[in-house]
Parts: C-alpha cells; sequence; structure tokens
C-alpha cells in the first residue's frame, strides 16, 4: 500500500553515490513515492537515474539550485495528492532509516513541519570550523526570525505540503533560512528530532563549503531587502 | 584637446541615444538619457565651468564632482539591472519548472 508520503531527493552530480543512494532508499521506504529531481547534471547521474526503476524523475533542463529542485518536487508531489514531502539529501550525508521517526513525529503533533537536527542527534567526523558555523548559523537564524532551533541549515525534514503557503523561492542555498522565516512568516507549527549526519570525503568535497557562507549571507540580505 | 574632446562627445551620444531609442526605456528614461548627454556634452566642451558647479556644491573640483556623480549613477544601475536580474531568473525557473513537470517520468 502506498504511503501519503514523497519523498524529494534533488540531485547535482552525484554519479558516484545515485545508485546505491536510490537502492537503498527505495529498499528502507518501499510505500513512500520518491521524486528524484535531476538538477541539470552535466556527469552521468541522469544516465544512472533512467536506469533505475520505481522513482519518479524529474530533471530540470538548466541548474537552478537546491532549493528550486526541491520546489519543483514539492509541487509534483502535490499533483499526486501527497501530503507529505521528506527533504532528504543524495549525498549520504542522511540516514534514509531515520525517516520512519520524521514521519511519526509530523503525525504523532499534527505539525506543519519537522526538522532533522545533527545536534540533537550525532555528527560523524563534523569539522570544527563547520561545528563554529552551524552554531553561529543557529543564532543568526534566532536573531533574524525568533526562531530557536537546535540546528537551523540540516537538509533532513518533513513537510505538510498540503499546506500551500509553503513555497521555496530561494533557488540556491539560502533556502534553508527561506523555511525558517516561513515558519516564523505563516506561524507554522514546527519539532526538531534528532538525526545524524555523516561527514566524509565525498559529503564535505560535495557539501556546503564553509567559504560559501558569504554568498548565503549575500543571497538572505538581497531577498530581505527586495521582498 | 579637441580630438579627445569629439571623441568624448560622440562616445557618449551613441550610448546614451542607443538607450534613449530602445525600448528597454520608458519616456521619462529617454528624456533623462537625452539631458543627461547634453549635460555631459556641455562639460566636455567648457571643463572648467564644472569647477564652478562643483565650488557652488562645496566641492574641490568639477572632475570631483562628476566622479561622485557617476560613482553613484552606476552603483544605482548595477542595483536596477540586479533586481531586473532576480526577475528573470524567477520567469526562467517557472518556466523550466512547469516543462520539468510535464516531462515527469515514472521509471
Amino acid at each position: 500500500m502506498s504511503s501519503d508520503i514523497a519523498i524529494v531527493v534533488p540531485i547535482y552530480n552525484e554519479e558516484h553515490i545515485v545508485k546505491e543512494f536510490f537502492t537503498n532508499l527505495k529498499k528502507t521506504r518501499p510505500n513512500d513515492t520518491i521524486i528524484a529531481v535531476d538538477d541539470a547534471s552535466t556527469d552521468a547521474s541522469s544516465k544512472i537515474l533512467n536506469d533505475l526503476s520505481g522513482i519518479y524523475l524529474l530533471t530540470h533542463e538548466l541548474n537552478l539550485g537546491q532549493g528550486a529542485a526541491l520546489q519543483t518536487g514539492i509541487v509534483f508531489a502535490r499533483t499526486l495528492n501527497l501530503k507529505y514531502a521528506v527533504t532528504i539529501d543524495s549525498d549520504g550525508q542522511h540516514n534514509p532509516n531515520e525517516i520512519e521517526l520524521f514521519e511519526k513525529t509530523i503525525k504523532k503533533y499534527n505539525c506543519d513541519i519537522v526538522l532533522g537536527s545533527r545536534f540533537l542527534g550525532n555528527t560523524i567526523n563534523m569539522s570544527k570550523t563547520k561545528r563554529i558555523l552551524l552554531k553561529l548559523s543557529i543564532f543568526f537564524t534566532m536573531l533574524t526570525t525568533g526562531i530557536k532551533l537546535t540546528d537551523s541549515h540540516n537538509g533532513f525534514r518533513i513537510i505538510d505540503i498540503s499546506n500551500q503557503n509553503f513555497n521555496i523561492t530561494q533557488n540556491r542555498m539560502s533556502h534553508a533560512s527561506e523555511i525558517i522565516e516561513m515558519i516564523q512568516k505563516y506561524n507554522l507549527t514546527y519539532k526538531e528530532v534528532p538525526c545524524t549526519v555523516v561527514y566524509n570525503d565525498y559529503t564535505v568535497q560535495k557539501g556546503q563549503k564553509v567559504s560559501n557562507i558569504i554568498n548565503i549571507l549575500l543571497e538572505i540580505f538581497f531577498n530581505r531587502i527586495s521582498s | 584637446m579637441i580630438i579627445v574632446k569629439i571623441i568624448l562627445i560622440v562616445l557618449i551620444a551613441l550610448s546614451l541615444l542607443l538607450l534613449a531609442y530602445s525600448n528597454k526605456l520608458k519616456n521619462i528614461g529617454k528624456l533623462v538619457s537625452i539631458f543627461l548627454f547634453i549635460i555631459g556634452s556641455f562639460f566636455i566642451i567648457f571643463p572648467n565651468l564644472s569647477d564652478s558647479v562643483a565650488s557652488f556644491f562645496g566641492i574641490g573640483r568639477g572632475v570631483d564632482l562628476i566622479l561622485y556623480i557617476s560613482t553613484t549613477v552606476l552603483l544605482l544601475l548595477v542595483a536596477i539591472l540586479y533586481s531586473r536580474e532576480r526577475i528573470v531568473n524567477n520567469q526562467i525557473t517557472i518556466l523550466v519548472r512547469n516543462k520539468t513537470i510535464q516531462n515527469a517520468k515514472k521509471l
């Protein structure tokens, strides 16, 4: 029996891990609808994805960014009348086994969004600089939105997408901050659950560069003054 | 000196006329471009006059006044172009997203 959950996975140049990731995800969550959004990958990801089965594949013709890919997946999930969307990174940072806890929490508390927190859960091999910057971003989020979280920039979440207000407009990386701003703006109910985030050579190389924080701050700033 | 002046006037005339007669600018923008052309040419022909205008505003030299104005105008233009770019990007996003969803494949 299929569930009311979509798992939205944005993909950009993940040829080394994409097959293993989706095979594992399908095995772990056989009843959920898996939506892969290929954000115009330039490597073999697209070819590998096309050889998979049992998932929906959406392909951006242009590279728009992770936020845009997530929103595309969410809009598509709405057309399938699914109530929830899980967002998860495809680089192997997050563990699909933990989706169950997200599902249980959002259904139990009937909230709009459940956010994963690596600081309530586990971090494996996180660098010191990364930890400091994440803590700073938590503080920054608290200052700007008044929302107190233990982890503000974690891509692992479950969202009640029947709430039509929930739309990501920040195409690039500052969508994580935008989601928290939405919580404040629309008074969304939220919970945090512990999750594991694994850092290895691959995820560090694929993930956010620490230096990218300047770009993210600028994006947020321009978004604030122009909205 | 006279050759430099002619080159400068031709250059600003070309760039501003190009702006004024493109469809990008509204009528007010076209008028502003023509006005800027007249002012610009005037100061190129009579550079000393810019000194008196500058001293009227309490700025030492005419060149400084022109530098300040140009910098401000350039920054303003960058800001306008940036916000236009954001609008265009949003439109592209919507187009790409709609097409992506239409072409969604069930594997």
